[in-house]
């Protein structure tokens, strides 16, 4: 038989589930898109958390609306007394109270989105030297809205796409970002992950990926150093080798 | 790694097995998309596909299944794939009585659990699931993702249901307030004022009253829904304070009103299932539910202050039966991942589309295999039939190059049967214009078939290893890549090569273990109305052991051939014991033995049991009425139920897949690189949900094919990724 004429399976992007909810929302990112698809994973998320939003906006100001005609064309035929008043009020609030929370959540959602994409974009172009990198090769990213802004230091030179979720509190407080771990026991650990406050910017969280870390997908916490609680995750998804990435088949 | 093969020629890919998960696979490997790139052949042993999913017709044409299978509003992959070989299927519905998948699928919204009152009765609890929006297998919304987030306020959702159920069934007990739109009661959401008004709840003391619980509940829902803005001690504080409050109001009522007992213990464990998730961090763990899957479901419910008697009630135990869940097949060992239990719930009460069950119109081999069957012959699929894999064969290390990664060299089989002049079998029959597969094989189309059939040849049991000779395939001759379809039960007999130089492959056949089962099915010459049952059809799990789960199947009676058809038909399964004796291969009679303890174990059951759902079943005490049951053959007393069918799954690759705490991080994910040309399917794979299911099944056979040729896209294999 010659060996050269051997079937190999094609080089995957990942062999696990993404189970970390804070990735889900905008979609696993580095995986094929499929069919019929434009743009990021995370496009039509964007897209529907904008609608969602706008919709909702709309749906508050035609409250105001057909509550103002109301009251005014009940003050013109002189049926609004006091009681009215009392009960619409009421019943405006009520309403407005649940139409701010839809807001709420979906303004969430959204920034959750935003800055999952946004997360995605900045760290694709780091590790590609791509055209919007800095020198340095940092960038910056805002996961979960400007409260949490961060800046990102991958140093590797491998496909990896990183992402983070962090409380607010993490940024400006002493925090430990744990070694990043594969759900298969038996690939190394990610130790190099630091996470250190910098003083008149974001923080800093570094990472390093060794040129011979198994590809997968690497998960850890950030806990707060004098709380001992948990304030944040990282994710690291590394693609494979550098030799595997230059010979990855194209899709049929 | 690189793909290298000849330019033009189609890539061989052998698929073992003819299960879900095989069918999943070949039916992805084969769309018109690739445009012929893989030529598929599925090597099945015997004369049928469908593996733990076969049926067969028998007498009069009569439906026999491996166990009771009812399919789930949430089976996604599963309901998309059918739908498609449907669609493509294009059969005549005057020719054809199941035409379409909405034929061959029914809506099936009730669903039951037995249990036992405090007096020792048995009682059926009843629940219409309504229908939901949408269909199973219908395009998903555009971003739909499922978040521990949305499931946590779901949840939430559903205690203040579930309180509000209590009030409306015990009015007196709370005051009118209860009545107030409890949203308008949590005035604005933002982080202080949710702060203040879990203050206000416990510093008023108004959690006292379901009113208080109520609107709590809803505070609830909102601090669940930005979790991550509140200290964690706060979350399980105001949850605690929720749930002894309503322990205590409810618990002091379940005397006066004992219905309450059954939905206080769905409350206890609603409330137990919160405080897992936000003590244990699961909420926000990368792993998701995985993350507490060490724990048995049980024990981890108990750990977070659920009551035994709720760990004890029928729905819980329902839960355990519906999954065979009982370690080697022994009752007194109910395990269960409790991370692999959570995402299951969730994903059925919380996901399901169109109906919460789904029924079959005819056998599970004549809705889903034999459509299969057809579109994949038409395809170009080839099916070797009576092909039992002996051994797979990995390539010598000291062969391989530097660098190159370890492959599968020669599949090795026994081919138990020629089919006459070398034609391909012809697997199906007619039964009143549906094509179907039957019981025993067509012994006219084999070579020396009269003298098969008249030795009894059990092509599909594990201990019979007669063939009419053997098989290689080699590598890049007869194929070039092998999926492996076969249960996992069955690995260590073909795959020794494997799990000689593989640890992961050990460990998986070590820790993921299966349970055999057993299952009977009578025909009734009345209807259940007349034995006392007055339940419109459903299926019940929770019931007495042996025989813990039933469903009263009598809308497939007109799918059958009978002259004069039986009035009544029900189908009952559970675990059967596990016996060292399977361990022997030799032990040709082992096999019987089993079926003949099944037979016992059914004639008790119907002795002693089931009179206590169908209390006219009885003609004395501890006797039941044989004379229900329809026997062709005129036997007298419980000789009669000779005539029904049964069936003891013994067999490796028969054997149930269970969830056992600690066993899912030794799952292989068919998407495993380690081997160049070899993939794995089958529920008992690392596809995401580590269910013994159909949904299971046919995800890691999508898994397989993306495996191999990168398609279908993994967003696109429904629910893989989630929490």
């Amino acid at each position: 038989m010659n060996g050269d004429q051997r079937f190999r399976r094609p080089a995957l992007p990942r062999s696990q589930p993404i189970r970390n909810w804070s990735t889900l929302f905008g979609g696993p990112a580095g995986a094929p898109a499929p069919p019929g698809a434009s743009g990021r994973p995370g496009d039509a998320s964007v897209g529907d958390a904008i609608s969602r939003s706008v919709a909702l906006g709309y749906r508050v100001v035609d409250e105001y609306l057909q509550q103002g005609q109301r009251a005014a064309q009940r003050l013109a035929d002189r049926s609004y007394g006091p009681a009215n008043v009392a009960h619409d009020v009421q019943d405006v609030t009520a309403r407005m109270v649940r139409y701010t929370s839809e807001l709420l959540a979906t303004w969430v959602d959204f920034l959750q989105v935003s800055g999952g994409a946004a997360e995605t974009r900045s760290t694709a172009a780091e590790t590609n030297g791509a055209p919007g990198a800095s020198p340095d090769g940092a960038a910056y990213a805002a996961p979960v809205g400007q409260a949490t802004r961060v800046r990102l230091e991958v140093v590797t030179s491998r496909v990896v796409t990183v992402s983070v979720e962090l409380a607010p509190e993490a940024a400006t407080r002493p925090a430990t970002a744990h070694a990043l771990r594969s759900a298969d026991q038996d690939k190394p650990r990610l130790t190099e992950v630091s996470l250190r406050p910098d003083a008149g910017g974001p923080a800093v969280l570094r990472v390093c990926v060794p040129d011979d870390q198994p590809a997968g997908v690497y998960s850890g916490l950030v806990v707060d150093d004098e709380a001992s609680r948990l304030v944040g995750t990282i994710n690291v998804r590394i693609g494979g080798s550098p030799d595997d990435e230059r010979s990855r088949p194209t899709p049929p | 790694m690189k793909v290298e093969r000849q330019e033009g020629r189609p890539v061989k890919v052998a698929i073992v097995g003819g299960g879900c998960a095989s069918m999943a696979a070949a039916f992805e490997l084969t769309r018109p998309v690739h445009r012929g790139r893989y030529q598929v052949t599925v090597y099945q042993l015997g004369w049928r596909l469908g593996g733990k999913g076969a049926s067969g017709r028998g007498p009069a044409g009569r439906i026999e299944e491996h166990g009771l299978h009812v399919w789930m509003g949430w089976y996604e992959n599963a309901f998309r794939l059918v739908r498609e070989c449907y669609e493509e299927l294009g059969r005549d519905p005057v020719r054809c009585p199941i035409a379409g998948w909405r034929d061959a699928f029914v809506p099936a919204p009730l669903v039951g659990v037995a249990d036992r009152d405090r007096g020792g009765s048995w009682t059926v609890w009843e629940q219409l699931l309504p229908p939901t929006e949408g269909l199973p297998g219908d395009p998903l919304p555009s971003g739909q993702r499922w978040t521990m987030r949305d499931y946590m306020i779901r949840t939430a959702v559903l205690l203040r249901s579930l309180l509000a159920n209590v009030f409306r069934a015990d009015p007196g007990g709370a005051d009118s307030a209860a009545t107030e739109n409890p949203s308008a009661g949590t005035g604005g959401w933002s982080t202080q004022t949710v702060l203040d008004r879990i203050a206000r709840f416990l510093r008023y003391g108004e959690l006292a009253t379901l009113t208080g619980l109520v609107q709590a509940v809803t505070v609830l829902e909102v601090m669940l829904g930005g979790l991550s803005q509140y200290p964690q001690n706060v979350a399980l504080r105001f949850l605690d304070a929720i749930a002894g409050n309503a322990r205590a109001l409810i618990e002091a009522r379940l005397d006066e009103n004992p219905e309450l007992r059954r939905v206080w213990q769905v409350l206890d464990l609603t409330f137990a299932t919160l405080r897992g998730e936000i003590r244990f961090g699961v909420f926000n763990d990368p792993r998701g539910f995985d993350a507490v899957d060490e724990y048995d479901c049980r024990e981890w419910l108990l750990l977070n202050g659920a009551a035994e008697s709720s760990v004890s009630c029928g729905f819980l135990r329902a839960l355990y039966d519906l999954g065979f869940s009982y370690e080697d097949g022994d009752p007194a060992r109910p395990r269960v991942a409790a991370g692999h239990a959570l995402r299951g719930i969730v994903r059925a009460f919380f996901t399901y589309r169109g109906a919460f069950f789904w029924r079959m119109q005819a056998g599970m081999g004549d809705v889903v295999f034999a459509p299969f069957y057809e579109v994949l012959k038409r395809r170009g699929v080839r099916f070797e039939f009576f092909h039992r894999l002996e051994h797979v064969r990995l390539v010598d290390p000291g062969r391989l190059a530097a660098g190159d990664a370890p492959y599968v060299e020669a599949l090795a089989f026994d081919v138990q049967a020629d089919v006459i002049g070398g034609r391909e079998y012809q697997p199906l029959v007619d039964v009143g214009g549906l094509p179907c597969w039957p019981s025993t094989p067509d012994y006219r189309q084999l070579v020396d078939g009269v003298r098969v059939e008249h030795e009894r040849w059990e092509f599909e049991s594990h201990w019979d290893r007669r063939r009419a000779r053997t098989r290689t395939l080699r590598v890049t001759d007869d194929f070039d890549v092998v999926v492996l379809g076969i249960g996992i039960g069955a690995i260590p007999f073909v795959a020794g090569d494997l799990l000689a130089r593989d640890p992961r492959w050990r460990a998986m056949v070590d820790h993921v273990k299966t349970v055999a089962t057993q299952a009977f099915q009578i025909w009734l010459a009345c209807d259940l109305k007349e034995l006392g049952w007055m339940s419109p059809p459903l299926t019940l799990a929770g019931f007495i052991t042996p025989f813990d789960t039933w469903a009263d199947m009598r809308h497939l009676l007109p799918r059958e051939g009978w002259p004069t058809p039986p009035r009544g038909l029900v189908y009952f399964c559970s675990v059967l014991a596990d016996s060292a004796a399977s361990d022997d291969r030799s032990n040709g009679s082992f096999p019987a033995a089993q079926r003949e303890e099944v037979r016992r174990n059914a004639i008790r059951f119907l002795n002693d049991e089931i009179v206590h759902l169908w209390p006219n079943a009885g003609e004395a005490p501890r006797r039941f009425r044989w004379d229900l049951l329809v026997d062709p053959t005129g036997s007298r007393g419980e000789d009669r139920f000779a005539s029904q069918h049964w069936s003891a799954n013994v067999s490796p690759s028969d054997r149930y897949t269970l969830t056992l705490p600690g066993s899912t991080a030794y799952r292989i994910s068919p998407l495993d690189g380690t081997y160049d040309n070899l993939t794995i399917a089958g529920d008992w794979t690392e596809c995401g949900v580590h269910a013994g299911c159909v949904e299971a099944a046919v995800m890691s056979g999508r898994l397989a094919a993306h495996a191999v040729s990168l398609s279908p896209p993994l967003e696109d294999i429904v629910g893989y990724d989630h929490p």
